[in-house]
């Protein structure tokens, strides 16, 4: 049962993980820019939705609220990358986005504090399947995370809308030649990530507890799921992101006696993994081949 | 017509004299006001203020604006006013360095009475090694204070007493399990908890795990220390919402209650123990002392009503605090603004306080009075003193 309950607790965070890699891949795919601000930006749009309920709002204006947010933030984002985009300036835009994250996290900790906020007071309901236990949260989390994978899955490969985000990625110029309009499609990319983004920084402070600090952790690995994966594949990202997250909590937990190790040990084996990983496949596990520049 | 330009100039002129007269009067009654101000000394104070253990800071706060103008108005014949400079020591040993960099070399401050987390106070002692400040802190309990810098004293218990205490009472049971935060305190209190429990071979470690700080969940952990089966589990966060965060996630493994819960200074917060009150029901905390010195419950009902709760910093805590105040000031008018005269009296004389009678730093950091030790048991959701 401890292996069954520690592959459902290595899920959760795996699909948290995902769940902020699916738009750090969807922007990079269209932008070519890896937009790192994505989990300040998620935290920003929880600690607004804790902002709207601790103001005594209705749950939906609450709701709508963060939504409104995430959606602004998605715009700001736009405005500020898209220079960079459009002269294919691929690490001034990653450190633009690396600023306005860092922005996002001091406005945060001025605003509310750098203390732990909850979202919900109180113990989270649990849902109980024999000795296995999943909070409400967790199970959401979950089951969003799978439903948007298949749905983004479905979207990119099978879609019209999939192929113009394609046709954008590999070749804008040639994209606009044949009517399509790569600034609509960017600006619509930026809005659907920091949605997503705005989604898992709501449900992973759900689970546990909102710090403003708390995107940072999960971008970078939502960035190291990205470049395992391969910047090219969804499919790889998936599979990166449940792969860096099971592995490491599998070898904490098992491990006891004299050679216990503790949580701090989990972001070292990530990026020895990490290291490991990129030396044998240096652009990712899921490579898929595409015409060059 | 001359003696009409003579009364002129005498109409003209008499104003001026006025004037002057008035302007000399005035000068001497400055001159007397100068000899009369008030000298006022800056006490630097470090402590968290914000941050997940900025409860304490704000508390701590709450004592020395109530109690400092008493101080004043106790020294107003000698002409001396104390004045609090207030710095953010975010329980970190950074910004606590940098804080008090900025009191001395900006406020000219020589004495700062905090920090408060062990991890603040340890990293400002070595820069007090050369004696220009003195450091007095009223609550940080690591044992690598003893020693750190001539000019550093705890007003605090050590939690070597602590960690023996713990594992006495967890004795007892014949296995148990340890979740530690990484930082200095709990890190600290983890270590002499370990040295206790070697004088307790029957009972068996069976899980000892640690987080990092700012870590904020713990369910693989606590799946671990499950499988482990232990009697007792000792929690050992540091406090604010890490403390919380910990306790609600054990709660949620609604399924498993076969263990006795530990808890130490993190668990004495009200809020803490609101997190998941059935959880942290029957929970055995063990803590500084409590005192119950009438005056001091008098004066700390006083500070509440006025000020705002001290629920988090506690009995012990509220009266280490004022004792600090009372001691360094009173040296302070006594000897000056001079950090080695005052350090020097320290380590000389005894004094009286809400903490102890006794209190004096002659063989070491720590003040005499923090040998004792309090037991604790969680009843209908606070934290009650077991006689």
């Amino acid at each position: 049962m401890f292996f069954w309950q520690i592959l459902l607790n290595s899920l959760v965070l795996g699909t948290q993980v995902l769940l902020l890699a699916v738009p750090l891949y969807l922007v990079h795919s269209v932008c070519r820019i890896y937009h790192l601000a994505l989990g300040a930006s998620g935290i920003f749009t929880a600690y607004a939705l804790y902002f709207a309920l601790s103001s005594s709002w209705p749950l939906d204006f609450a709701i709508i609220f963060a939504i409104i947010i995430a959606i602004i933030l998605g715009l700001i984002s736009y405005r500020l990358l898209d220079s960079s985009v459009r002269k294919k300036e691929t690490m001034p835009g990653m450190l633009i986005s690396l600023a306005f994250g860092i922005i996002l996290e001091s406005l945060m900790s001025i605003i509310f504090g750098t203390d732990a906020k909850s979202l919900v007071n109180g113990v989270l309901p649990v849902i109980s399947w024999g000795d296995l236990h999943i909070t409400v949260p967790g199970i959401i989390t979950l089951a969003a995370g799978i439903v948007l994978a298949l749905i983004f899955l479905v979207l990119i490969n099978k879609t019209p809308w999939g192929r113009k985000l394609t046709s954008v990625s590999e070749n804008d110029n040639l994209a606009a030649s044949l009517g399509i309009k790569a600034s609509s499609v960017r600006l619509g990319t930026f809005i659907i990530a920091g949605l997503l983004a705005g989604f898992v920084g709501i449900m992973t402070t759900l689970n546990t507890a909102l710090v403003p600090t708390a995107g940072f952790p999960l971008v970078i690995l939502a960035f190291i799921v990205l470049l395992i994966g391969g910047l090219s594949s969804l499919k790889g990202v998936i599979i990166a992101a449940y792969t860096l997250t099971l592995i490491p909590e599998f070898i904490i937990s098992y491990s006891g006696n004299n050679w216990s190790l503790g949580d701090s040990w989990k972001m070292l084996i990530v990026f020895i993994l990490a290291a490991l990983i990129l030396m044998w496949r240096p652009n990712g596990l899921f490579i898929s081949q595409t015409r060059s520049d | 017509m001359k003696k009409l330009k003579n009364m002129f100039k005498i109409v003209y002129l008499m104003p001026l004299l006025l004037v002057l007269v008035l302007a000399g009067c005035s000068r001497q009654a400055t001159n007397n006001n100068a000899s009369t101000q008030m000298k006022t000394i800056k006490l630097g104070f470090v402590m968290p203020m914000s941050g997940d253990a900025a409860a304490y800071g704000e508390q701590v706060q709450r004592v020395v604006d109530y109690y400092l103008p008493i101080i004043n108005e106790r020294y107003k014949d000698k002409n001396i006013k104390f004045e609090a400079v207030y710095e953010d020591g975010k329980c970190t040993g950074n910004d606590a360095v940098s804080a008090m960099q900025k009191l001395t070399d900006i406020d000219g401050v020589k004495f700062i009475v905090g920090g408060i987390c062990s991890s603040e106070t340890l990293a400002m002692a070595p820069l007090s090694k050369d004696g220009h400040v003195l450091i007095l802190t009223p609550g940080s309990s690591n044992i690598a204070i003893e020693g750190a810098s001539p000019y550093l004293f705890s007003f605090s218990y050590r939690d070597d007493v602590i960690g023996n205490k713990i594992a006495a009472e967890s004795s007892q049971y014949k296995s148990v399990a340890i979740i530690s935060e990484q930082n200095d305190y709990n890190v600290g209190l983890r270590k002499n908890w370990l040295e206790g429990m070697k004088n307790y071979p029957d009972t068996k470690i069976v899980a000892d795990e640690t987080f990092p700080k700012g870590a904020t969940d713990f369910r693989s952990i606590l799946e671990k220390v499950r499988k482990a089966n232990p009697d007792v589990i000792f929690l050992n966060p540091n406090a604010g919402a890490t403390a919380e965060d910990l306790i609600k996630q054990l709660a949620e493994m609604k399924d498993w209650n076969n263990y006795k819960l530990f808890g130490q200074f993190s668990y004495t917060s009200p809020e803490a123990l609101k997190a998941a009150p059935t959880k942290s029901e029957g929970m055995i905390i063990v803590d500084a002392p409590s005192v119950n010195n009438p005056e001091l419950l008098a004066l700390k009902k006083d500070i509440e009503n006025m000020k705002g709760s001290l629920a988090d910093w506690g009995t012990y805590y509220t009266a280490a605090t004022i004792d600090t105040l009372n001691i360094a000031t009173s040296l302070i008018v006594e000897l000056g603004n001079d950090p080695q005269a005052v350090r020097q009296a320290l380590v000389t004389r005894e004094f009286n306080g809400y903490i102890g009678n006794n209190i004096n730093f002659k063989n070491s950091s720590f003040t005499s009075t923090g040998t004792n030790v309090s037991v604790y048991v969680v009843k209908n959701g606070v934290a009650e003193l077991q006689k």
